[in-house]
């Protein structure tokens, strides 16, 4: 690869502009699972947080914390304000801001007690602040609203998309160490689900027995996760591809999320994968929904200033 | 409605402040900056553990401490081979007793609860983590204090149902729930 086409490449990855749809879905998604997680927390504040509860203060993360939450009112407290940025967030007001602030008070909250957490808080934490990276108030946002009026709500500005490959890379790493480091026999011979489904303290709802007891249909389920995942992980920037691995990996996560007691990670996840869809492809559909024509959002007009940089 | 110029200003600004940054030489230095040491961070840290690997976890804590952390082990490199429980047995200073067990939650909206839960289980029961052990009966002591009758012990239970894989004719081979009292507390 000589010089130009390196330069041309990196122009393409990092700066040539796009429709931000995919960051706004992305955006909203996660917004959603910010503020499930911070209602779900608030019922056990006392029990799992507070400082007569099961896990003292003793049990915090040797981590940096930004705020030692290390009362039962401090921690409601970061609770309400990180409802409220969820809602700022769904929203559309100001969500590089508020993804930060969201960020702060997660981590604040989830190393007051580490020992509750599963992968699924972590995801979210780490997009929500991969997500502040990027601009993902471009489209489908109050800041649109207030800048164009209200039938600026489902248009899109085109912006850069850096940041937005920071929570692409973010998900490939994800599913390919999800996949690496699944080496056991139980996967290698296929019968991994099984064991998973059987899991008592881990089910959600009941998966039919004939699944848990058929080699074939264990079978099936523990390779096709495997190849999904390995697919998710290499093959989601190979753009012929990418609709169909979007939708298995929807449905792999649903999946999960339907039978096991996984949490946020679902939400988390799914909201990632929607970082991927074809942003050119999206503002189609919405522009054929509001039967607006092409070049109408007004800020189409700056994609010629980076193009040219 | 100058205020309302200015506003709507403030909020393009806003807007374009991302792709805005690419703009000047001084933006793109920052942004490459940016996305060198983000990218280095969410990748290096998955890498296998090694000599070499471990050399170099400096240059990734200060993302771990910031709370980008990387650990996507997930049922790896084989899922647990026991399904496991913890409860408690209340003995109250008028004789009776009673059990306790994790929060029963709905499985639509309580699943969103649950899981946490389940993490302080797998936790609590461990032999490594003795310091949860107190502390846990002492909270159950205050909840099961009524109308002047307190606990006057408290036991936790370890309880685990071990897994076999399946067969390959297709038959499950999982005994039944086994128990084990790890921990006794007496009010003094």
């Amino acid at each position: 690869m000589n010089a130009d086409a390196l330069h041309a490449f990196g122009h393409r990855l990092f700066v040539a502009q796009r429709p931000a749809w995919p960051l706004a879905i992305a955006r909203v998604l996660i917004g959603i699972g910010i503020l499930g997680w911070s209602i779900s927390m608030w019922f056990d504040v006392s029990t799992l947080l507070g400082t007569d509860g099961l896990l003292g203060t003793d049990t915090a993360s040797s981590l940096w914390r930004w705020i030692p939450l290390d009362s039962d009112v401090l921690v409601r407290l970061a609770l309400a304000v990180l409802a409220a940025s969820s809602v700022a967030i769904i929203t559309g007001w100001r969500p590089t801001i508020w993804l930060l602030v969201a960020f702060v008070l997660m981590v604040s909250i989830q190393r007051r007690s580490p020992m509750i957490l599963n992968s699924g808080d972590i995801i979210l934490r780490d997009l929500t602040l991969l997500l502040a990276l990027t601009p993902s108030g471009a489209a489908m946002s109050l800041d649109r609203v207030r800048a164009h009026g209200r039938d600026a709500f489902f248009t899109s500005a085109m912006v850069a998309p850096w940041g937005l490959r920071l929570v692409q890379l973010q998900m490939m790493v994800v599913y390919v160490f999800a996949f690496w480091s699944k080496s056991g026999e139980l996967w290698t011979n296929g019968t991994a689900v099984s064991t998973v489904l059987r899991l008592d303290d881990l089910q959600r709802f009941a998966v039919p027995g004939f699944i848990i007891t058929s080699v074939l249909f264990t079978a099936v389920l523990t390779w096709s996760t495997l190849i999904v995942e390995v697919a998710l992980g290499l093959l989601l920037w190979a753009k012929p591809l990418r609709p169909y691995l979007i939708v298995l990996g929807v449905i792999l996560h649903l999946s999960i999320g339907a039978t096991l007691l996984v949490g946020f990670f679902g939400i988390a996840m799914i909201a990632g994968l929607m970082t991927f869809l074809d942003a050119d492809w999206v503002d189609d559909r919405v522009r054929e929904r509001r039967r607006q024509p092409a070049g109408g959002t007004g800020k189409r007009s700056s994609s010629a200033r980076l193009s040219s940089s | 409605m100058g205020a309302m110029h200015d506003d709507d200003a403030d909020v393009d600004q806003h807007l374009d402040q991302h792709s805005a940054l690419l703009t000047h030489p001084i933006g793109r230095a920052l942004v490459a900056a940016v996305v060198a040491v983000v990218a280095f961070s969410i990748v290096a840290p998955n890498m296998p553990s090694s000599t070499v690997r471990n050399r170099f976890d400096a240059l990734w804590s200060p993302a771990r401490h910031v709370g980008l952390v990387q650990d996507w082990g997930v049922f790896s490199p084989n899922p647990r081979s026991q399904s496991i429980d913890v409860r408690a047995r209340i003995q109250l200073a008028d004789g009776s007793i009673e059990f306790w067990d994790l929060p029963d939650l709905d499985p639509v909206i309580g699943a969103y609860r649950s899981y946490r839960w389940h993490k302080w289980q797998e936790r609590v029961r461990l032999d490594n983590r003795q310091e949860l052990w107190e502390p846990t009966a002492l909270w159950l002591a205050r909840e099961y204090t009524r109308d002047g009758v307190e606990p006057a012990s408290i036991t936790l239970i370890r309880r685990w149902i071990d897994h076999q894989p399946l067969t390959s004719d297709g038959r499950v081979l999982d005994g039944g729930w086994n128990e084990f009292e790890f921990y006794t507390w007496v009010r003094p």
